[in-house]
């Protein structure tokens, strides 16, 4: 037995033609390998701090 | 695959054989994004749209640079109705790989056709209309609109989601399961379509009564020795609705006899105007012949009035020049009785009828005077007459004997002479008028037997000329 209401909630909005430009600037495309690329640079650069000198492998080349 | 740090190329290892970085993670994070999309593809193949769209949006969300994934997203959202986000996919995608990606084929085949693209994107408005119109409980406006967008877009999915909803809210669960058919004809792993149709399925099977069926039975119930039975409610916005529904049914009815049947009383009144002027222009029409009619009469009495007044004129001025002539002829016999040649020529410068007088005076004067000289001048005017009928001077013999006979009215000599007189000077009628006046008078003598040889002749004469 379905809830007409509650079903009628799950309907959103379709996007407009005009709103195209504003949701791809707005969107945020950060995908989980960009996540794990920061995590991974914050980890070698925290054992770089602690060891002296280490700083040269580490990091992301550009 | 390259290293997120070095950009080498990775190898089998879990790390970095360039830098030493480790990729382990990194790289199962490609592969687990390529198999989502390998899935979503799979899935795609089967026409199973929402779990394609589901597993590639996982891919991208793990690897934002794999176009393929990306770009199939977008495809499947176009055959579910979502142009806009099919869009927003390729534009994303294009930008991230200029060259050698398939979603610059599907930009440019959709600006190809700029008319079909304004009208899918204005499904999508009119799809948030429908939307806005069921939030607001306008259910038939809702489902009228979603049908015009069903017509414009077929293949909109969460349109006709709605649209099975709606029919199953108000019961109409054939055109409901209808409805989801077709949803799973487009995605047939529209989860969404097939609770909607297990529901319609449901409420639809003989002998089951749901809420929403009850909702329109009575309720009973006993109270002591009486089994009450309340109607059932309509609801709080029942009255707004009844409301509603009268106005616009009173809105209806001026409309229809706005269109209706003003204009046809109009064109009634219209003709029956154009009927009454037909008529007085008819009438006006008769009128004016009429006037026409009387104005010509009017003119020919003018003219008649005008020819009598002039003959009038005529005749008085014959009748005053004869009494005058009268009177000098008396005056002449009067002074020289003997000298009947001065009164004869005074005679015969009046005319031949000048005897009949309208003037009393002057027609007593005149009878006095024929008495008086009548036969003297008569015997004058034959003598003359006959002198110049043997002259041949006929109009001189035709005025003597006129009067000759005038005077003297018993001398057949004188009529015969007069008709051929006339005869040879060409006017018949004189003469036979002359020729009939002596048969007729004079019938047994001898000028009588020649005057109809001759009235024979003219007769001849006047056949021949016809």
């Amino acid at each position: 037995m379905i809830n007409f209401d509650e079903e009628l909630k799950k309907f959103h909005p379709s996007l407009e033609l005009e709103q195209v430009q504003e949701v791809i600037q707005n969107r945020n495309l950060d995908d989980v390998s960009d996540i794990l690329i920061e995590l991974m640079g914050n980890r070698g650069q925290t054992s770089a701090a602690a060891k002296p000198g280490g700083s040269q492998r580490s990091g992301r080349r550009e | 695959m390259q290293c997120y740090s070095c950009g080498n190329e990775l190898t089998e290892k879990d790390y970095c054989t360039a830098c030493g970085a480790d990729v382990g993670f990194y790289k199962n994070i490609h592969y687990l994004s390529l198999k989502l999309y390998n899935e979503g593809l799979d899935r795609a193949r089967v026409r199973d749209l929402s779990g394609a769209a589901r597993c590639l949006r996982e891919s991208i969300s793990l690897n934002k640079n794999n176009i393929d994934a990306r770009n199939l997203l977008g495809l499947v959202y176009y055959e579910t109705g979502e142009v806009v986000a099919a869009l927003i996919e390729w534009v994303i995608s294009k930008n991230l790989r200029e060259e050698k990606n398939l979603a610059g084929d599907y930009l440019a085949e959709m600006q190809k056709d700029p008319q079909r693209l304004e009208t899918l994107g204005r499904t999508a408005k009119k799809f948030n209309l429908a939307l806005r119109y069921a939030e607001q409980e306008s259910y038939d406006l809702a489902v009228i609109q979603l049908k015009r967008i069903l017509q414009l877009n077929p293949g909109f999915l969460r349109a006709r989601q709605l649209l099975a909803l709606l029919y199953i809210r108000s019961g109409d669960f054939d055109r409901a399961k209808h409805e989801c058919a077709r949803c799973l004809r487009i995605d047939s792993g529209d989860t969404v379509a097939r609770r909607y149709m297990r529901e319609a399925d449901t409420e639809s099977l003989p002998g089951i009564q749901t809420n929403r069926r009850r909702e329109a039975q009575p309720v009973r119930y006993q109270s002591g020795n009486e089994m009450i039975i309340q109607p059932p409610s309509r609801g709080p916005g029942a009255g707004v609705w009844t409301f509603g529904a009268a106005v616009a049914g009173i809105c209806a009815g001026i409309a229809v006899a706005w269109f209706l049947i003003l204009p046809a009383r109009a064109t009634r009144i219209r003709e029956a105007a154009r009927g009454e002027i037909a008529a007085v222009c008819e009438e006006s029409d008769a009128k004016s012949a009429q006037i026409t009619d009387l104005e010509r009469k009017i003119s020919k009495l003018e003219s008649t009035i005008s020819e009598m007044e002039k003959e009038q004129e005529s005749a008085e001025e014959v009748d005053y020049h004869s009494a005058t002539a009268l009177l000098e002829a008396v005056s002449a016999y009067l002074k020289t009785p003997e000298d009947l040649g001065t009164v004869s020529e005074i005679l015969l410068g009046m005319e031949v009828d000048a005897p009949e007088l309208k003037d009393e005076g002057a027609a007593a004067l005149y009878d006095a005077f024929t008495d008086m000289a009548g036969e003297e001048l008569a015997e004058k005017f034959r003598q003359a007459g006959l002198a110049a009928f043997r002259e041949e001077d006929d109009e001189t013999a035709v005025k003597n004997l006129l009067w000759a006979s005038e005077l003297k009215s018993d001398d057949p000599e004188v009529l015969f002479i007069l008709g051929r007189a006339y005869y040879r000077s060409g006017d018949n009628g004189g003469a036979r008028e002359a020729f009939e006046k002596l048969v007729s008078d004079f019938p047994d003598t001898k000028e009588a037997s020649q005057a109809q040889d001759l009235l024979a002749e003219i007769n001849n004469t006047v056949d021949q000329t016809d």
